[in-house]
This record gives C-alpha cells, structure tokens and sequence, in this order.
C-alpha cells in the first residue's frame, strides 16, 4: 500500500511543480487548493495520470472527488480502492481459470495495468 | 511508431464514413484503433495487412458497452502511450413518427449517438489531459441544426452531442484540447441510397451548390479540424452541407 500513497505522492508534486516550480515535497495535511494552488483542472490530470499508473479511478463510483480535500484524503482513496480491488481480483482469476484465454493482439486488461503497478509480472 | 504519428481513436470505423475517416488517418501515417460491432472486409483487410497491429487495431465492441469502450480507449493508452485524436462516429438511426418509434429503438439511439460518445470522451481525455494536448471531432448531423420530421430522436442525439462539443471545449480547452463538431447534410452513401431519384432530385433543388455532398467532401473537414491548421478553432458546429442549411 506504501508503494500506491508513493505514486500518488509523486503524481501531484509532479502536477504542483508545474505551477510552481519551488515545490520539492507535498505533505498529507496539505489542501490542494489552499496550500498547492491546483484547481479542479490540476485534480483531473492527477486522476488521469493516477489511472493510467495504477489501472484504477475511486472517483468514477466510489468516492465524491468532492470529499478530496488534501493529498492525504487523495492517497486515502487510492488505497482503499486496492484494498477492495484485491477480493475482486481473486474472484476475477478464479473465473479466467475457467473461462477462454484472452484474444491475441488485443490490448490488455485492467486487470494487468494494476498488476503492473504493482511491479508484478 | 514516430514521434510525428498521431494515435487516432475513431468509433465506428468498420464501414461508411468511419471507414473513410480511418482511410485517411492511415494514409496520413497516424495510428488508428477503431471498434465496431462486428467485422467488414475492409477490417479484415487492414488487420491482414498490419498483424503486429503496429498502425491499425480493430475491436469488436458495441458501442453501448460502455465499460468496453471505457477499457479500449485505456489499452490503446498503454500500447501507445498517448491519444491525440478521437473522432466519435458510430451511431444509429430509425426513421419514423416520434409515436410509432418502440421504445428499445429510441433507447439504442440516445445510448450509441450521445451516452457512448461521452463515455468514450471521458476515457480518452484520461489520455489528453496528462499530454495537455488533443483534438476531438464530434460526428453531429445537419439534423441538430434544422428539424425534419421523423429523425426527432436521432436529432435529439446529434443536437446533445454539440451541447457535449460546446461546453466540453470550454472546460478543456485551458489544457489545449479542442473540440469541434462536423454536420454532414445528405451526402452519396449507404444513408442515401435508399432515396428515390425523386427525393433525390429535392434534395439537390434545395441545396444551394446543387448537389449531394460525398464522403471525401466529411473527410476533408475532418481532416482540417484535427490539425494544426484549425489550431484556434474549438467549440464550433460546421456544416457540410453545400449549404441546405443556410
């Protein structure tokens, strides 16, 4: 779970960089708005990137992005969201076990971009 | 793949004007990955010619598979890296009276022509913002611009689906995404060729060039508004429709 707080942790300095340049660390207790000056523009990105880096987004269903108010609610919610994802998971391997093998050439699954994120191969 | 390929996401790219579109993007030397709902021999062509999909994916998806679409758009972002376009094509229409029309047929339209292209937006965008770059072409109709009876649902959609290009192109355009929508009018095509020479004859009386558009007459637009020559166009509707609508 360290490893997931980190990759959201880099992916909004990253972001508040960008606006400002003298930004070298981000600390839980930090608002986005009010401490880093990112606006819901900025959020958007961050969750895009995050998405793309950990195969999930907790605002598409379970989580208000409205309720994100500092960086540590934002590693909060990418954490739960593994914690469930990962009976999903086993649920999820017990049906490929069963079911046909994936299409060749296709372009992969969900399943191993947060596989992948994980450094697992 | 080079730097100065784009990677393209066009719905509905098997058949029509989709096809052509696809056509031109791979002529340009981008990377297209299209979907529909089941394969042509235009498809199966270009899968035949490209195995290692290194310039041209298909996927057999129906457009109302919104978790399916939600995760094509997603690979095509971990196989290249990056979207650049995204031209929402597919949809469907049925003629009839508003009260004649069963309700799974008004259901289908709103889903594919506007419920589709915004999922399929939303997921793409995961692709645009981070690159703070993209173009998005809207595949609208003369029929969001003008009423004729018997399409009102299928002109409910294209008529959604500019409020989508115009408020849409007001909240990312900041990040240097544009958005735009094309409104072909009648135009040569597997749509047409049902008319009568009759209807077809009204048609080319009333519009002011004198003819039926062709699909290389879409193609072009599209073409323009996904390159940097429309650099400084976003949030427009823009018909191509020698004029039936002026």
């Amino acid at each position: 779970m360290e490893d997931v707080e980190q990759v959201v942790l880099d992916v909004v300095i990253g972001v508040a960089r960008e606006k400002s340049a003298a930004i070298q660390s981000v600390e839980a207790d930090q608002t986005l708005v009010d401490d880093l000056g990112l606006r819901s523009l900025d959020l958007a990105r961050i969750i895009a990137k995050l998405e793309l880096k950990l195969g999930v987004d907790p605002f598409a269903e379970m989580v208000a992005v409205t309720s994100i108010r500092t960086v540590g609610d934002l590693c909060t919610a990418y954490a739960g969201c593994f914690e469930e994802d990962a009976e999903a998971e086993e649920e999820a391997e017990a049906e490929d076990q069963a079911g046909p093998a994936p299409r060749a050439g296709g372009l992969g699954s969900q399943k191993d971009l947060r596989k992948k994120a994980r450094g697992e191969p | 793949m080079t730097s100065q390929q784009r990677v393209a996401v066009v719905s509905g790219g098997s058949r029509g004007l989709g096809q052509a579109i696809v056509e031109d993007l791979l002529a340009a030397g981008d990377v297209v990955a299209t979907f529909s709902r089941s394969s042509t021999p235009f498809v199966q062509q270009r899968l035949a010619a490209d195995p290692q999909a290194e310039s041209f994916t298909w996927e057999a998806i129906d457009g109302t598979d919104f978790p399916r679409i939600k995760q094509f758009a997603l690979g095509v972002l971990r196989r290249w890296g990056r979207i650049d376009v995204l031209v929402n094509n597919a949809a469907t229409g049925t003629d009839g009276l508003l009260t004649l029309t069963r309700e799974a047929d008004i259901h289908r339209q709103i889903a594919l022509n506007l419920e589709a292209a915004i999922h399929l937006t939303r997921a793409c965008l995961k692709g645009m913002l981070p690159q703070r770059s993209g173009s998005i072409v809207n595949i609208a109709s003369v029929n969001a611009l003008r009423g004729h009876a018997g399409v009102s649902v299928y002109s409910a959609t294209k008529a959604g689906l500019h409020g989508l290009t115009k408020s849409l192109a007001a909240e990312v355009g900041p990040e240097g995404i544009r958005i735009n929508s094309v409104a072909p009018g009648y135009f040569q095509s597997e749509m047409t060729s049902g008319l009568t020479d009759q209807q077809r004859d009204r048609i080319v009386r009333r519009t002011p060039l004198r003819r039926l558009g062709t699909v290389a007459d879409v193609v072009g637009l599209v073409r323009f508004l996904i390159s940097p020559e429309s650099s400084f166009i976003t949030g427009q509707m823009i018909a191509v429709d020698g004029g039936f609508t002026c």
